[in-house]
């Protein structure tokens, strides 16, 4: 899968767990979504994307997921690099 | 001569989202105290100590001491029984309105199931901070509306339904003296930095001895418990029975860690501000990333209830060692650095 669908579906992903007609963008900071979710929710989230596709995601992005810095083309990178796919 | 007052047909009383969120207790303190920077000064005089209280199946940690409702200068508590409420005023929605208009939050015990779907019974302690008597809701807060602390309005009909479901064996709070708290900020109230009461619970935070055990009589009678250090040997032997399958997973306590860790981050800068520690020490940066260790494991642990992976309960063990080691030294630096005057 291209770097292009990766964000897509790691977007749709997290507007499907948000369901409150949340719009996230590639650059929105997650953290401002975590916001509405349960903490459960968002381990969820991340469970339910390693399983999308077959990866296991680093253990440190556990205790990082409240970093500003983390967006949705952050994580869609790492989902990416984790699966042996380079950006196009 | 009585001065009759005209209420206002909506009142809401100050509340910004806390930076604590483990326990509602403790994050409707700080909802409310966080709206006065003057407070400031007795938050980072407090919460250093945390404890972890020894319950079969399950163990429960805060910080030292709870509820903040009793012992914090800045929050004027009222204590009612629901009998003496039923006396000053039948109506409940009547008296809670009334309590706001005068400028308390109201706070007790409510069966949730009349306004929260899926629930048959609920009781579960809401603290209310404003009403509209309009639109004849309530603004409240508490953890169940969404699953984290949230605020949201709650109707008159269904909060006096939710207030007559409570029976005396069910209203759970303050150890089971039940009843209603009626809080106000106190704004005469005055407090100092006391950087001692500091000095002495970061050194009870190492040694695990609970500086203010000497007072106990002030507080409530507890089960048996460990504090400082010895709450996270606690916690691997913890998981050591979940990993064996006698212990169900319990994220909360990671959470009150990660809390404790928030506010130390926030202390050693207060310190740096304030003089008692040289500036750029270092130690925030440091207990930043303790904090993100709490964190991961708290998710960690969320995990592995999805997962079941016993490999991840194994990270944890470690990662919680690695947190032991690292605080104490952090805790040592902290105390050999501080300027006392």
């Amino acid at each position: 899968m291209g770097d292009l669908n990766v964000i897509g579906e790691v977007i749709r992903m997290i507007e499907s767990k948000a369901a409150d007609g949340a719009s996230v963008k590639p650059d929105t900071p997650l953290r401002e979504v975590w916001l509405k979710l349960e903490s459960v929710q968002v381990v969820e989230l991340i469970v339910e994307l390693e399983g999308r596709f077959g990866i296991t995601l680093p253990d440190e992005l556990l205790g990082h997921i409240d970093d500003d810095g983390i967006t949705a083309a952050t994580l869609a990178e790492t989902i990416a690099r984790e699966s042996n796919e380079q950006p196009t | 001569m009585r001065i009759l007052e005209v209420k206002l047909s909506k009142k809401i009383l100050p509340m910004q989202y806390p930076t604590v969120t483990s326990w509602q207790w403790q994050a409707n303190a700080f909802a409310v105290l966080e709206c006065y920077p003057e407070t400031e000064p007795w938050i980072m005089s407090h919460f250093i100590q945390l404890q972890l209280t020894l319950n079969q199946g399950s163990s429960y940690v805060d910080f030292y001491r709870t509820p903040t409702f009793e012992f914090c200068p800045w929050l004027f508590h009222q204590h009612l029984k629901r009998d003496t409420v039923q006396y000053f005023n039948p109506d409940i929605c009547s008296f809670i309105t009334d309590a706001i208009h005068q400028g308390s939050y109201v706070y007790g015990v409510f069966n949730q199931a009349h306004f929260l779907e899926g629930h048959d019974w609920l009781p579960h302690d809401l603290f209310i901070y404003g009403y509209d008597l309009e639109r004849k809701v309530f603004h409240a807060a508490d953890f169940t509306f969404t699953g984290k602390y949230s605020f949201a309005e709650v109707s008159f009909d269904q909060l006096e339904k939710a207030y007559r479901a409570i029976q005396p064996w069910d209203d759970w709070l303050y150890l089971g003296r039940g009843g209603l708290s009626l809080l106000s900020f106190n704004a005469s109230a005055g407090y100092d930095f006391n950087l001692g009461n500091v000095i002495e619970q970061l050194e009870g935070f190492l040694t695990g001895r609970n500086c203010f055990e000497k007072m106990r009589e002030m507080s409530y009678r507890t089960r048996p418990y460990v504090s400082g250090l010895a709450v996270y040997e606690k916690l691997i032997e913890d998981l050591v029975r979940i990993k064996a399958g006698g212990h169900e997973p319990d994220y909360r306590p990671f959470h009150v860690i990660c809390d404790h860790k928030a506010l130390m981050v926030r202390r050693i800068l207060y310190l740096e501000r304030q003089g008692y520690l040289e500036g750029d020490s270092g130690l925030a940066e440091r207990y930043q990333r303790l904090e993100n260790d709490a964190l991961l494991c708290r998710n960690l642990l969320i995990k592995y209830t999805l997962s079941n992976q016993t490999a991840i309960i194994d990270k944890m063990m470690a990662n919680i060692r690695n947190i032991i080691n690292n605080e104490r030294e952090l805790i040592e630096i902290l105390l050999s650095k501080l300027v006392v005057g």
